[in-house]
């Protein structure tokens, strides 16, 4: 039977056993039909129950993205921060997030030591909000990890300032702010300088 | 925020005070004559502990080495000429420096352009749209209307 050909014309409960099918297959493809085939048809729950489906099996998950639901694509996130499965492409999922998920993935990313998966934080930069750009700077200079000096163009006065007060407080900390002095307001740069002159 | 521009003419103009060549500078600091001329073209920024050196050097406070304090002539033709680009985009951004914005908006590249049209939105800085109108292309505009902070 030619199930492809059939799909515009099966009813919900036909289209959800299909799927089901089509999950439960071993390589994604029962009798010729595959999720791409069905994803423009199915509901938005059937939708996000494939793509989890496929996600646990580690498959690509890139042509899901635009149908799945918020509360999917949520659910995905929560799956990937809690098995931290890093054999998905993470990058093609970030335009379809929301700022709360975004926030879950980038928390996720920073506790794995700030990449994962082949992304790291300044993949999120385009789609995070200025805190989660503050914070992904923040750590990326304690951490000594050279991109900050990338995120640096998006971090706002206040992160620096955060940096400069932790610089005076806590010599141990062993900040490195050479790099980023040129993009603080004058009164940080001054008490930065002081502080580094006090310290020789 | 340091116009790293500005803070290369000032040690370019200190050394030359001192008749210091750029290798005699360099030797004394223990860095690559490439480096001091990077920091005298604005295409990098000693680090702190050079610019204290340099301070030393010159007889002068760091302050003095930094540019702090001092207000930035711009010209009016172009508000980059003369300065680090991304000094300007966000000393505006900030209201620290005021420049004629469509002239800023003629010499902005798409990405400061931007900034500038996300600092619109974000309430932080005024465009008039009449005066940007002939500059803006079709998404540009569609952004500004966006909730921007223009007229």
């Amino acid at each position: 039977m030619n199930y492809k050909a059939m799909i515009p014309f099966l009813d919900e409960e036909e289209l959800k056993q299909l799927a089901q099918k089509v999950a439960e297959s071993p390589d994604g493809n029962y009798q010729g039909v595959t999720y791409s085939n069905l994803l423009p048809f199915l509901d938005e729950d059937d939708v996000d129950m494939l793509m989890l489906s496929f996600y646990r099996k580690g498959q690509d998950l890139r042509h899901f993205y635009p149908f799945a639901s918020d509360e999917g694509l949520s659910r995905l996130v929560d799956e990937i921060v809690k098995n931290g499965n890093p054999s998905i492409d993470l990058r093609g999922l970030f335009p379809f997030l929301e700022d709360e998920d975004l926030t879950k993935l980038l928390n996720f990313i920073l506790a794995q030591g700030g990449s994962f998966g082949g992304v790291d934080g300044n993949d999120l930069l385009p789609f995070l909000d200025d805190d989660d750009i503050d914070k992904l700077f923040i750590a990326q200079v304690k951490n000594h990890d050279p991109r900050a000096k990338k995120t640096v163009a998006f971090a706002s006065e206040d992160a620096l300032h955060e940096l400069v007060k932790e610089y005076v407080s806590h010599p141990e900390a062993d900040l490195e702010l050479d790099e980023f002095y040129p993009f603080m307001d004058e009164d940080d740069v001054r008490t930065l300088f002081k502080a580094n002159l006090e310290r020789n | 925020m340091i116009d790293l521009v500005s803070v290369g003419r000032k040690i370019s103009t200190l050394r030359s005070q001192k008749n210091l060549s750029q290798d005699r500078l360099a030797e004394t600091l223990l860095v690559s004559r490439q480096a001091v001329s990077a920091w005298e073209t604005g295409k990098a920024a000693p680090s702190i502990d050079n610019v204290i050196e340099l301070a030393k050097i010159f007889g002068v406070s760091f302050e003095e080495i930094l540019c702090l304090g001092e207000k930035p002539v711009l010209n009016p033709d172009n508000p980059f000429d003369g300065h680090d680009r991304e000094y300007v985009i966000r000393s505006v951004i900030a209201n620290e420096i005021s420049v004629d914005i469509p002239q800023l908006f003629y010499h902005a590249t798409m990405e400061e352009r931007l900034r500038l049209i996300k600092a619109a939105q974000e309430g932080k800085i005024h465009l008039s749209l009449p005066m940007l109108q002939d500059q803006l292309t079709p998404e540009e505009m569609r952004l500004l209307k966006q909730g921007g902070n223009c007229s």
